[in-house]
């Protein structure tokens, strides 16, 4: 009889463990971790907090980014074209051609599949990488040497270093998963690049692991467009201000930037990034996200 | 061999002719590069007057078809090498001519492909598909096109792909101008076939692969022509002492497995020849890489690589790394330039032969990139296999550019 009740209760805790873990992961991290988050941030930072109103500005925030990720849902998937253009200092400039394909997983606990495509500079042609994203833990990621036919897996560690010599980091294109952040509202305020609309300004605190980030602000709009983003380096530096630009709507509903520039705030640095039109519902499924298809990506 | 390509090629683009008629949106890419390569040896001319330097051209050119959005892919790779002494180092390959279907989880090659297997750097044990171009290059990284027809099958519980291979290519050697070169001359017009009387053979072979949490692994069977010949003493037509290559038909099983933690990399491979007979031997590599990202501070990310290399053959058999400790380093700018910086060490456990390389390279413009490898032989005792390279230490320069 003992062990039957010990059984029950064993069962209905570890139940309540992983409903209770799901919930968490749906709704994001819980209001106490997330005030938690923001105030040890502010430790480090050495910045000051209104502590009053933090839980409840974790919460908007929170709200604010997960209507962003649930109004993104649901895209399928998506081919796209990149160009990019690297200046230094002195405005000289290098090029970069890539594609990217994506294939959404349906659901907040699962990151999307993904291959990017390099086509320029000419000496990386046919080269190419994919990835299978994970929201917490490390993604798993292969990359395709087209001159010894070999794919090799390789360490995901490395979300921060720079993509192909740009300002752009790897953490910078897959980053964007609602459940690798915990939040903290700010203000309203009209968007700085366009005074007629209005702009939620809201704090990011990275969860995942090996992010080359204390905390980003990001700036969105009522529709959901991320317009302005700023990112702060490990000490706290403001290290990187990426702008977004020329929205259009696909499918009278998914927006999407086509111009992306990064400037580098401590080197001068900055990139170009755009894209020609994406093209929705390709028709892509999981045999085209395999080492295979890696293989013959072109 | 002439005779086959011409075969495959008329085929393929007769294939491709119909294809292309059918289907409105195809996709023509044309890639590929024109290299200039310097090889300077540091101990200049050799006592038999062996030639410094040498100069070599290389050109690279791969034309790609792609088909009712990527289900049809067409390439055609040819390859040719210039080389200013070695009559044997010119010379012409189709690396690629291929058709590869793609359908739902199946996936089909026709024609002469290439195929690379394995995960390990210092050695390439279990890779056997192709053939070794090694006239390019000792460290066994160029391959010949291997004619095969392959199938292959994807699904969530891994990939299986079966090979045939019905035409064996036998492996380049430098001539006598070559440089480094074995001191006897190869004669590759008359090699010994372990089985029949010439390269038609039904070679065949099938792996299956998964990749699942932090772990890839791989297991495969060969059946055919061995890659590496055994080097015997004869005589050529005039009566001139030679080696021939004898290519002895294996059977070989191979394992593959890679752990991915964090920044380390764990690897192993390993292969079991003729495991049911008594010619059988064992070879594996194992060892580590670990990345520091962005070290020291900087963009560059500095990498260690270290291998142990173990062949039950031990130094009667013809592998170079019969017990042997790789350690190596790698350095990446992650710049605009791409820099990139290779050096390692092999260390013979058993004669304590050392080999050193280096291999350095970045982009110049948006074209061009420059590489500067070096290959040094210290302390090759007699009776180490790379004691025939010993006074053959050299300094390359190479320079492409890439259309």
């Amino acid at each position: 009889m003992k062990l039957a009740r010990f059984w029950t209760f064993t069962l209905v805790a570890t139940f309540g463990l992983i409903a209770g873990l799901n919930s968490a992961n749906a709704a994001g991290v819980p209001v106490e971790e997330g005030v938690r988050i923001a105030t040890e941030v502010a430790n480090r930072c050495k910045e000051t907090l209104d502590v009053a109103t933090l839980a409840d500005a974790v919460s908007r925030g929170t709200a604010i980014a997960l209507a962003t990720e649930e109004y993104d849902q649901g895209f399928g998937d998506v081919e796209s074209e990149m160009h990019m253009v690297l200046y230094n200092r002195h405005g000289e400039s290098a090029e970069r051609d890539l594609r990217q394909h994506t294939l959404e997983m349906v659901g907040l606990d699962v990151g999307d599949k993904s291959m990017i495509i390099f086509d320029r500079p000419r000496d990386v042609a046919g080269m190419a990488m994919l990835t299978y994203a994970k929201i917490l833990e490390a993604d798993d990621q292969w990359m395709y040497m087209p001159a010894i036919k070999r794919v090799k897996r390789i360490s995901s560690k490395n979300k921060s270093g720079p993509f192909m010599g740009s300002e752009f980091a790897f953490e910078d294109f897959s980053g964007q998963e609602f459940g690798k952040y915990s939040y903290r509202y700010l203000r309203d305020e009209p968007c700085p690049d366009d005074e007629s609309l209005t702009c939620h300004v809201v704090e990011r605190y990275p969860l995942y692991e090996n992010s080359g980030y204390v905390k980003q602000i990001g700036w969105s709009d009522d529709m959901h467009r991320g317009r302005r983003t700023e990112f702060y380096n490990r000490r706290c530096d403001l290290l990187k201000v990426m702008v977004a630009s020329d929205f259009r709507q696909y499918l009278d509903h998914y927006w999407r930037a086509h111009k992306l520039r990064m400037e580098n705030q401590l080197t001068g640095k900055a990139t170009d990034l755009t894209w020609d039109d994406f093209t929705f519902n390709v028709g892509l499924t999981d045999a085209d996200f395999t080492q295979n298809s890696l293989k013959r990506a072109r | 061999m002439r005779r086959l390509c011409t075969a495959l090629l008329v085929a393929t683009f007769g294939v491709l002719g119909t294809l292309s008629s059918a289907s409105a949106e195809a996709d023509f890419q044309l890639e590929g590069n024109i290299e200039l390569e310097g090889r300077f040896f540091t101990n200049g001319i050799d006592q038999d007057g062996r030639h410094d330097p040498n100069v070599s051209v290389s050109f690279d050119p791969i034309l790609i078809m792609l088909l009712d959005r990527r289900k049809h892919t067409f390439t055609f790779n040819p390859y040719f090498r210039w080389d200013s002494n070695d009559g044997k180092r010119t010379h012409f390959d189709i690396r690629q001519a291929s058709w590869i279907g793609a359908f739902g989880n199946w996936e089909f090659h026709v024609g002469i492909d290439k195929v690379f297997w394995g995960v390990t750097e210092a050695a390439h044990l279990v890779d056997i598909i192709n053939q070794d171009d090694a006239v390019e290059d000792i460290d066994g990284e160029d391959k010949l096109g291997q004619p095969l027809v392959s199938a292959s099958y994807w699904s969530q519980y891994g990939t299986l792909t079966a090979y045939i291979m019905p035409y064996f290519r036998e492996r380049t050697f430098a001539g006598v101008d070559g440089r480094p070169t074995a001191p006897l001359p190869v004669d590759t017009d008359n090699p010994i076939f372990a089985s029949g009387t010439n390269n038609w053979h039904p070679d065949w072979a099938v792996r299956y692969q998964h990749s699942f949490s932090v772990f890839d692994v791989a297991a495969s069977y060969f059946s055919g022509f061995s890659r590496t010949p055994e080097l015997v003493l004869g005589l050529d037509d005039t009566g001139q002492p030679v080696v021939r290559p004898f290519y002895d038909t294996i059977k070989q099983v191979g394992l593959e497995m890679q752990a991915t933690v964090g920044a380390w990399l764990f690897k192993f491979e390993g292969i079991n020849v003729n495991p049911t007979n008594d010619l059988t031997y064992q070879s594996f590599a194992a060892g580590f890489e670990y990345t520091f990202y962005q070290a020291f501070g900087t963009y560059g990310d500095i990498g260690i690589i270290s291998e142990y290399l173990w062949d039950s053959r031990g130094q009667s058999g013809p592998s170079f790394t019969e017990s042997d400790l790789f350690f190596g380093i790698r350095w990446e700018g992650n710049d605009v330039a791409t820099t990139r910086i290779l050096a390692g060490m092999i260390f013979d456990l058993d004669t304590s032969a050392k080999t050193f390389f280096i291999e350095a390279s970045r982009r110049i413009g948006d074209r061009w990139r420059i590489t500067l490898d070096g290959r040094f032989f210290l302390s090759v005792p007699i009776g180490d296999p790379a004691y025939v390279f010993r006074r053959d230490d050299f300094i390359q320069l190479r320079l492409a550019r890439f259309f």
